[in-house]
């Protein structure tokens, strides 16, 4: 099938390719090269786009949205990752953190491609468009957590640099303080509408597609949670003045919880919200 | 090369001379013909509070060191009694290297500062209007703009903050994303003051208040520096708006308490205030620094921060050097080549080749037994071509220098003999 040619293909490309795009933003970070600093954000445009195909190709292939396995999954959250940081680097006119954002995505995608296994046989629950939405939408968003609590690392970073009068590399490489601030805020903008969606779409699908659909599901309160912390932090930093160091470190333990309780829910809770 | 460099700079001159000694560009712009008319074919002359130096080469043996330096003297100082060393003259491949190491910022006397270079430009663009640039300054000067591009490009010479306002404002960047939407409040007038306001005004601040026991020293840093100035008393209700406070007066109480402080912190939500207290004993309350969104820094700091800078960008000194040797050694083949027996041997080579490839493309075409009847008329008519410009160069041996080097540059130029060397470098 042309369709499992191109998958195939992709499947092997995409790590490589991600490796590429890191080492492009590394060379451009660390060293200052010219090529690296002129070509990597168009290298990362074509990355996504393949990766993009690449996904589509599986969804047409197997008659599933990608994200029925844990391979599947890390393969999605790796697009979603370089997808969110694409958009914030564009939003924010700023280039310089790509090489610790997509380090994430090359890492998720390399495994995803050594261990996925094409899985025809999957419940017909899982076949859903609106299931694959709604997967899609909560892995955009929790991307964009992840990716939240990395700038707020870096404004850490540097914050703590500056104040202790050190003027390394970390002082002269990164993005100011500001713009550090405003990336972080970018990507828990994308964060907060991705859940929301994710959100929506799920109460428009559930109920017509579990019998035992429940509103009090952990995984679905969990998520809601997250959703309503993520929501009342915006509201702090646009009407409440909540900037700075603060709003940082709030974000890196927001993504903390998100973290432990999709952890401790999927370990410990079961309910209809179960796939595997 | 017949090129020599006379000058005075701050390692051999006191800076009384050197200002005295400073050329404007309608200073330069008047003197360039008249060096020339003594017995130069070619001048640049450019000038600093720092440095005054003037390139030249002549056509009839060694340059009139003597006479060049008399003019210097004389046309700013109205005598000719000007300390001889205070002058320092090089020569050759010396005067080159020389040039290659001031438009680099070897020479400075901060390494790496390149702010001679506006300098440098300005001059070489004025003596070109002047007509007073022929092929070898030009050849020599393109050389400079291209180290200056290799060391600034290839190594960090250059960077980092060389000064406590440069490093200031260079910090305040590392914090604020945009200083035009930023508003900066300089208590007192103290030097590092002024600098460090003049600094923020090239940045495009958004606003600069200025503030200061004596109206009168407000009202003219403000018009220095394109500020507005507000009463002393009314110092804490400016505070709020405030982004950047620069504090330089002489005070031996804090102006800004920790009071002050927190009120501020408190005013401006959780905005970041950035504090430069330049006053000796302190003007700001050293605790302003312990609050979470306050970077306070003192003179004792950032200058530690420029010292550091400075011993970064000697750690690039030898790259830099042997970039300038690699430059220089090109500069001396370069000379060499105008000579003309290696131009016409270069000529001859590259009409045979070309005389050979065609051949070696086409003769299959003909018989066996005219192919080499072929190859005697193609080499005579190759060598009828050659024989026309270099006779011109045989016989320009007997013409004056600057001619037969000219006639020489331009072959080489048209026949593309130096290809694959750069004749124009990118500049900035």
């Amino acid at each position: 099938m042309r369709h499992t040619i191109g998958i195939v293909i992709l499947n092997i490309a995409l790590p490589v390719l991600y490796f590429a795009v890191v080492w492009a933003y590394g060379k451009a970070f660390f060293s200052d090269t010219p090529w690296a600093k002129q070509w990597k954000s168009l290298l990362l445009t074509a990355v996504v786009v393949f990766h993009l195909l690449y996904l589509l190709l599986r969804t047409l292939a197997f008659e599933h949205p990608p994200v029925t396995t844990i391979f599947e999954i890390l393969s999605v959250l790796a697009f979603a990752i370089a997808i969110t940081y694409a958009v914030i680097e564009r939003q924010s006119k700023s280039k310089e953190t790509g090489y610790f954002i997509l380090m994430i995505s090359f890492f998720f995608q390399l495994c995803s491609s050594l261990f996925v296994r094409d899985s025809l046989d999957v419940p017909q629950i899982l076949r859903s468009y609106w299931f694959g939405l709604h997967i899609t939408c909560a892995l955009i968003g929790y991307a964009a957590i992840t990716i939240s609590a990395v700038y707020g690392s870096l404004y850490l970073m540097l914050y703590h640099e500056i104040k202790a009068n050190r003027f390394g590399v970390i002082y002269k490489k990164l993005p100011n303080l500001e713009t550090l601030e405003r990336m972080n805020f970018i990507a828990i903008t994308i964060a907060f509408s991705c859940l929301t969606f994710a959100i929506l779409a799920g109460f428009i699908w559930l109920p017509r597609a579990f019998a035992n659909f429940s509103y009090a599901d952990p995984k679905l309160l969990g998520t809601a949670a997250l959703w309503f912390l993520y929501g009342i932090g915006i509201l702090a930093r646009l009407k409440g003045g909540l900037r700075g160091r603060t709003i940082m470190v709030l974000s890196i333990i927001a993504f903390g919880i998100a973290l432990f309780s999709m952890t401790i829910i999927n370990l410990f809770f079961s309910g209809f919200h179960r796939f595997s | 090369m017949n090129t020599v460099c006379v000058g005075i700079s701050h390692q051999t001159a006191p800076a009384e001379l050197r200002t005295r000694l400073r050329f404007s560009a309608d200073d330069i712009r008047s003197a360039l013909p008249r060096i020339r008319a003594l017995g130069l074919s070619e001048c640049v002359l450019f000038s600093t509070d720092h440095r005054t130096e003037l390139y030249v080469t002549s056509d009839e043996g060694s340059p009139p060191i003597d006479s060049v330096v008399n003019f210097l003297a004389m046309e700013k100082t109205g005598e000719a009694s000007v300390p001889a060393k205070s002058f320092f003259t090089v020569k050759g491949t010396e005067a080159a290297e020389h040039l290659l190491r001031v438009s680099t910022g070897l020479e400075s006397m901060i390494v790496g500062d390149t702010e001679i270079f506006g300098a440098l430009k300005e001059g070489f663009a004025i003596a070109r209007e002047s007509g007073t640039v022929g092929f070898l300054l030009d050849r020599l000067f393109t050389v400079a703009w291209r180290a200056h591009k290799l060391a600034k490009d290839q190594t960090l010479i250059s960077e980092g903050a060389i000064s406590v306002s440069e490093a200031a404002v260079e910090l305040a960047q590392r914090i604020f994303d945009d200083l035009t939407e930023k508003r900066a409040l300089i208590v007192g007038a103290g030097e590092t003051a002024q600098l460090t306001a003049k600094q923020l005004q090239a940045r495009g601040i958004r606003s600069l208040i200025i503030t200061h026991r004596n109206a009168e020293r407000a009202e003219n840093l403000a018009s220095l520096v394109g500020g507005v100035t507000v009463a002393f008393e009314t110092l804490r209700e400016q505070l709020p708006k405030i982004d950047i406070i620069v504090a330089s007066l002489q005070s031996e109480l804090h102006v800004l308490t920790s009071k002050d402080i927190r009120e501020i912190e408190k005013s401006r939500h959780g905005r970041t205030l950035f504090l430069i207290d330049c006053g000796v004993p302190h003007n700001i309350d050293p605790f302003a620094g312990e609050l979470e969104n306050v970077f306070l820094y003192d003179l004792d700091t950032l200058n530690a921060m420029v010292s550091e800078n400075i011993a970064q960008r000697r750690t690039h000194l030898p790259a830099v050097e042997t970039m300038i040797l690699d430059e220089v050694k090109g500069l001396v083949t370069w000379y060499a080549s105008l000579e003309s027996s290696p131009t016409i041997e270069a000529l001859k080579l590259l009409m045979e080749k070309i005389r050979t490839d065609e051949i070696a493309k086409e003769i299959h075409r003909f018989k066996p037994q005219d192919r080499k009847a072929i190859d005697e008329l193609t080499k005579r008519i190759t060598d009828r071509i050659v024989q026309i410009p270099a006779e011109h160069l045989k016989t320009g041996r007997e013409s004056r220098l600057p001619n037969r080097h000219q006639s020489v540059n331009l072959v080489r130029r048209l026949f593309g003999l130096d290809a694959g060397e750069k004749d124009t470098p990118d500049t900035d």
